[in-house]
């Protein structure tokens, strides 16, 4: 396919690697909003991004948190701002490039749901004998640019690499654009402290996308080896769930769902993308 | 004690996790960072394995590389009943048989597979019919081996065959493959998930019991 028409997604930053993954010197294709692009980076380690073929548009970009984005337009805001990258204590991990074959919207949304827990993430983030969702609050900041999801709990056997034991943890997730969520949850090693986590989406075709993420966390005693397979564990057992979701561009008319209570962080995630009017990665048939 | 070089998300480090499961060995595990770190690219593990590949065993100071190569070791060594290896000739024949299948053609698998999920840009056609070819073998042979009234690849019972072949088979849906036109592999896999001892990685669901009480167990 070709770039995409829709003005929603093209106004707006995306991840396309993690500085690290390129050495100065080297290059790489891929792809965005279904169009290929190609990532040079010269000897002194800058980056320049440019449409194929060549000779194509080149793309305004920026370096933020580890990651160059890019855009192919004006986006009204900037980067998201995530102040947790600024503050000390917590250990910063990158987590590798994940390839899902599905829409980036499928993937937040997974993301940002706590009922799946105990069926996929079994023996770590849920289980069988605690799956209810207990009543969370939705509700819009930044003038309804951002969508959140807080006082959420969840009953975990094993809530983080370092965690030691089963425990109720309390979550808050944060979408600030329709391919970025970050999610908040209580440390299982410093009281009053959160972990963050977050996902970059990077659509390259309406169902298909790679996820760049970070975690920001509070452990002393494993090693980065040790954190990486746990999270490489998770993220592997939702994908794959991901990959077989049905339809794979994001259903988001009402007629096609029959949502329960835990659903609502969805539901909104559902109703907001709509009234951005974004189109790529989204279903709005009636079904 | 046995300690396995191992990435969770590798289907050949599972299928040697898994076995030892099968036949209740215990193990630790030395993770390496393979993704996104490239740990086994570098010299230090290259020390260990010049290939760069894993799964690495290491028993005492015997240290052995290659999927099928464990298999053989530890059911030589550790499984006491020697059905997991039997050493009549037309098993060890068959067994032989399908440890090559499991390290030739189905590495394609394999390879597709990570290209999907560590987002590798680009098409190998080359993989992908390396791939449909090794999966189409599998399922006729698997055909043939139930009409025969068999159900287990190289004897009576599962056998290292068996535990080679499984893991790049059952996460074949992670390389865009479908159980759809292989219903003998399906129930072939499905059997050996029903083994006691068997352990899940991500990717590969449970077998889900009710439990007496109404409950679910895995």
């Amino acid at each position: 396919m070709s770039r995409t028409t829709d003005p929603v997604a093209l106004n707006d930053w995306y991840v396309v690697t993690a500085i690290r993954e390129i050495p100065p010197g080297g290059a790489e294709e891929t792809r965005l909003l279904g169009q290929s692009i190609r990532i040079l980076r010269d000897e002194d380690g800058a980056f320049q991004v440019e449409t194929l073929p060549a000779p194509g548009e080149r793309l305004r970009t920026q370096e933020k948190y580890g990651f160059l984005w890019v855009t192919f337009g004006t986006p009204a805001r900037k980067i998201v701002d995530i102040p947790e990258f600024a503050e000390g204590g917590r250990r910063l991990f990158y987590r590798g490039r994940i390839g899902v074959d599905t829409s980036g919207q499928r993937v937040i949304e997974n993301f940002i749901d706590l009922s799946h827990f105990s069926f996929v993430h079994t023996g770590t983030l849920g289980g069988y004998g605690n799956a209810e969702v207990p009543r969370y609050s939705v509700d819009f900041r930044e003038d309804g640019a951002e969508l959140w999801a807080t006082e959420c709990r969840f009953f975990q056997p094993k809530a983080s690499a370092v965690a030691s034991g089963a425990k109720e943890v309390l979550y808050n997730y944060r979408v600030p654009a329709p391919f970025i969520a970050i999610l908040y949850k209580d440390s299982q090693v410093r009281e009053g402290k959160q972990d963050a986590i977050g996902l970059f989406l990077q659509p390259l075709e309406e169902t298909r996308c790679t996820v760049h993420s970070f975690a920001l966390v509070y452990d002393d005693t494993n090693t980065d080896t040790h954190v990486l397979h746990f999270y490489h564990q998770i993220f592997a057992q939702d994908r794959g769930v991901l990959i077989h979701q049905i339809p794979k561009r994001l259903p988001i008319m009402p007629r096609r769902e029959i949502p329960t209570q835990s659903d609502a962080m969805s539901i909104a995630y559902r109703r907001w993308l709509d009234r951005q009017g974004l189109d790529f990665g989204i279903d709005r048939s009636a079904g | 004690m046995i300690a396995l070089y191992d990435y969770i998300l590798s289907a050949e480090c599972y299928a040697v996790r898994l076995f030892l499961g099968m036949i209740g060995q215990p193990f630790t595990l030395k993770r390496v960072d393979v993704h996104p770190g490239r740990e086994n690219r570098e010299p230090p593990f290259l020390a260990i394995n010049p290939t760069g590949e894993i799964p690495v065993l290491e028993d005492g100071d015997f240290r052995l590389a290659d999927q099928g190569a464990i298999l053989a070791y530890l059911a030589r060594k550790y499984d006491a009943s020697g059905a997991w290896y039997p050493q009549d000739a037309e098993s060890a024949g068959r067994i032989a048989y399908w440890l090559g299948f499991a390290s030739g053609p189905l590495a394609a698998l394999r390879r597709l597979r990570e290209r999907d999920l560590f987002a590798i840009p680009g098409h190998d056609a080359g993989l992908q019919a390396t791939a449909e070819t090794a999966l189409r073998l599998l399922e006729d042979s698997l055909a043939a081996i139930e009409i025969a009234g068999g159900r287990w690849l190289a004897g009576d019972g599962p056998t290292i065959a068996d535990a080679a072949v499984f893991p790049a088979v059952a996460l074949c849906t992670e390389a865009g493959f479908s159980f759809e036109p292989m219903p003998a592999t399906w129930r072939w896999a499905e059997r050996f998930k029903r083994l006691p001892g068997f352990s899940v990685m991500p990717g590969i669901l449970p077998v889900l019991l009710v439990t007496e009480a109404g409950g679910v167990q895995a």
